[in-house]
């Protein structure tokens, strides 16, 4: 792995122990991987999965270089994913109507969520409504579109950061995002803000 | 790194909003991963330790082994040297009274051609 302890030194660290760090990413990770996957289940699988390789070899490594570590781990497992998916795809055409993959029922879970105290119900439904659609649009890009769009706009990862995750070039990432970012634009022309 | 757009911050700032939609079955079962992903580095920490006891444990029992046998062998090695050191004294004296013997005979003898 590139230097990577030199290129995040001078964040400051919510966490110091490993622990920390898996409670503090873990819902992000999930959120990321249910996007990646568009499965709930798929998604909480892959996050456990990376927290246990994270754990059983980078847990001596230094804080400062978990979460890219950790993102690269999740990013590996969810091209794995993809893989097998597309092979699964392959062999069992018939069935891919019924497919575990098909979208799952999580924006239930918008309607779960407690809305800010300073919200009135109708900002409540707006918020809801446009983190469903920034949802949907966010799973339509393509897999390394959103990924570079996930690390670098929802993470904060730095555009060298992003590519040790993604194990791509900078330059590389740089096109993903940029494209993400134009798609996104395009997909969300009625987004409207507060 | 160059500044954030305000389309990128609100995007951000929704995104942090996503996070934030977490049901209460997802959060449980990712406190479970969570919690099952370092039990596993405590289990691999304690099943480091018999092993690496159990070598250490066997490597000082072997030295001592080593170390007894090398002891009794140089208590042997000693026994057997002194026991070289008598035979040699005894033939030692039986050569002196030898010697005696012949310086005996010879004064015998010159006093004869004397």
């Amino acid at each position: 792995m590139e230097n990577t302890v030199a290129v995040v030194a001078d964040k400051q660290l919510p966490y110091t122990t490993v622990e920390q760090f898996l409670k503090h990413i873990e819902r992000r990770a999930f959120h990321m991987a249910r996007l990646g996957t568009g499965n709930a289940d798929s998604a909480m699988d892959i996050v456990q999965d990376s927290m246990y390789k994270l754990v059983e070899k980078y847990s001596t490594k230094q804080p400062l270089e978990w979460k890219p570590l950790f993102y690269r781990i999740l990013s590996s497992r969810l091209t794995d994913y993809y893989r097998r998916k597309a092979v699964r795809d392959r062999l069992f055409v018939w069935s891919k109507s019924t497919s575990v993959d098909s979208e799952d029922s999580f924006p239930d879970a918008l309607a779960r969520a407690p809305g800010r105290n300073s919200e009135t119900p109708d900002e409540m439904l707006m918020r809801s409504q446009r983190i469903q659609q920034l949802d949907r649009s966010v799973q339509q890009l393509p897999n390394r579109q959103r990924q570079a769009f996930m690390l670098r706009c929802w993470e904060g990862l730095s555009t060298i950061e992003t590519a040790i995750a993604m194990e791509i070039s900078e330059g590389s990432v740089k096109t993903h995002y940029s494209r993400a970012m134009h798609a996104l634009r395009d997909m969300l022309e009625d987004y409207r803000h507060d | 790194m160059t500044k954030p757009t305000s389309f990128e911050q609100n995007l951000q700032r929704d995104l942090l909003a996503l996070e934030e939609t977490t049901g209460a079955p997802e959060i449980f079962r990712l406190a479970q991963a969570r919690r099952s992903a370092l039990a596993q580095e405590k289990s691999s920490e304690s099943s480091f330790f018999w092993p690496a006891f159990g070598i250490s444990a066997a490597s000082l029992l072997l030295a001592g082994v080593m170390l007894q046998g090398q002891l009794g062998l140089n208590y042997q090695q000693e026994a057997s040297n002194n026991e070289v050191l008598l035979e040699f004294e005894d033939d030692q004296l039986d050569l002196y009274q030898d010697l005696d013997f012949y310086y005996w005979l010879a004064d015998i003898d010159m006093d004869s051609a004397s």
